[in-house]
């Protein structure tokens, strides 16, 4: 893992993974909303609305997996120091925020017609809620400082502390009652779900995962020219120093 | 005709299905594209500021030379 803290190294693995990223994106996605509004069949219980599953689940996947590199990423950036460590936290925040609201907006759509609600202050939507605030209070507190390292610390800390939230996320629905449906997939005695509705589902997963591949390594990027532009202007504004 | 209603109505969910699919599609296209903005607008000031180490660093080659 060393080896990718530096910048142009990281650079040049996310250039490479950036083309693969965005044509995996394309066909995923493009299979499986297919497969998951044309072919699959809808459920014996839910109906249509079944569908709604095929972009809530994988987004509240993404939702945790994203807060995971988070958080790793930043307890590697506040104990070695590492740039590329600090820039690929920065650069999740966003995405995950994007991720974190749309589970919630899906689930919202889903449990209306479901539930007979749009929201209920259970365990599993509230510890979802918690985590869309942590992803802003991550980025609010970044760019809070005139100095950006302790921005960037501050928003590292909470980042590894709020990372505590990401299991009381996942065991919400065994530890307390709820009208959240407890896991199907993740699970030890393998998925409990026909594979006319799996495969589109991990389609779908496999397209998000791919997406957040393919816009982290532009975030990166863009991330990185911006420290190389801020490290210039510093250079600049000590060389114009008046003679 | 009769056959697209059918499907749009989804059994009737389709007021909640496609709504869902709808603003995954314009959040994700949404992060997206303000990710490749961003890109491009570092990289343009990348290059001008680039530019203008260069033509201060010329400047004080220049500077050098007619000290000499």
């Amino acid at each position: 893992m060393h080896r990718f803290a530096n910048p142009t190294r990281f650079l040049r693995l996310s250039n490479m993974l950036q083309p693969w990223a965005m044509a995996m994106t394309v066909i995923c996605l493009g299979v499986g909303l297919y497969f998951s509004i044309f072919v699959s069949p809808p459920d014996y219980q839910q109906s249509e609305t079944v569908r709604i599953m095929y972009v809530h689940v994988p987004a509240a996947w993404m939702a945790m997996f994203c807060y995971t590199v988070m958080a790793f990423s930043s307890a590697a950036a506040l104990i070695w120091r590492h740039l590329v460590a600090q820039i690929v936290a920065k650069s999740t925040a966003p995405i995950g925020a994007t991720f974190t609201f749309l589970a919630l907006a899906t689930g919202s759509l889903w449990g209306k017609p479901m539930w007979g609600t749009w929201w209920v202050w259970d365990a599993r939507l509230t510890s979802v809620l918690i985590l869309f605030f942590l992803y802003l209070g991550f980025m609010v507190l970044y760019d809070a400082f005139d100095d950006i390292s302790r921005g960037a610390r501050a928003a590292s800390i909470l980042a590894v502390v709020g990372g505590i939230n990401v299991p009381i996320i996942k065991f919400s629905v065994d530890w307390w009652n709820t009208l959240h449906q407890p896991a199907s997939i993740v699970k030890l005695d393998g998925p409990a779900i026909h594979s006319s509705m799996l495969v589109p589902l991990l389609l779908m997963a496999i397209g998000y995962t791919a997406f957040y591949i393919w816009t982290l390594s532009i975030r990166v990027k863009a991330e990185i020219n911006s420290s190389k532009i801020r490290a210039i202007r510093i250079r600049q504004n000590t060389n114009q120093r008046p003679v | 005709m009769n056959q697209l209603t059918n499907f749009m109505s989804m059994s009737g969910y389709g007021q909640f299905i496609w709504p869902a699919f709808g603003i995954s599609a314009i959040l994700l296209a949404g992060i997206l594209i303000h990710s490749q903005r961003f890109l491009r607008h570092t990289e343009k000031e990348l290059h001008t500021q680039n530019s203008h180490e260069i033509k201060l660093e010329i400047a004080e080659d220049i500077n050098n030379e007619t000290k000499k």
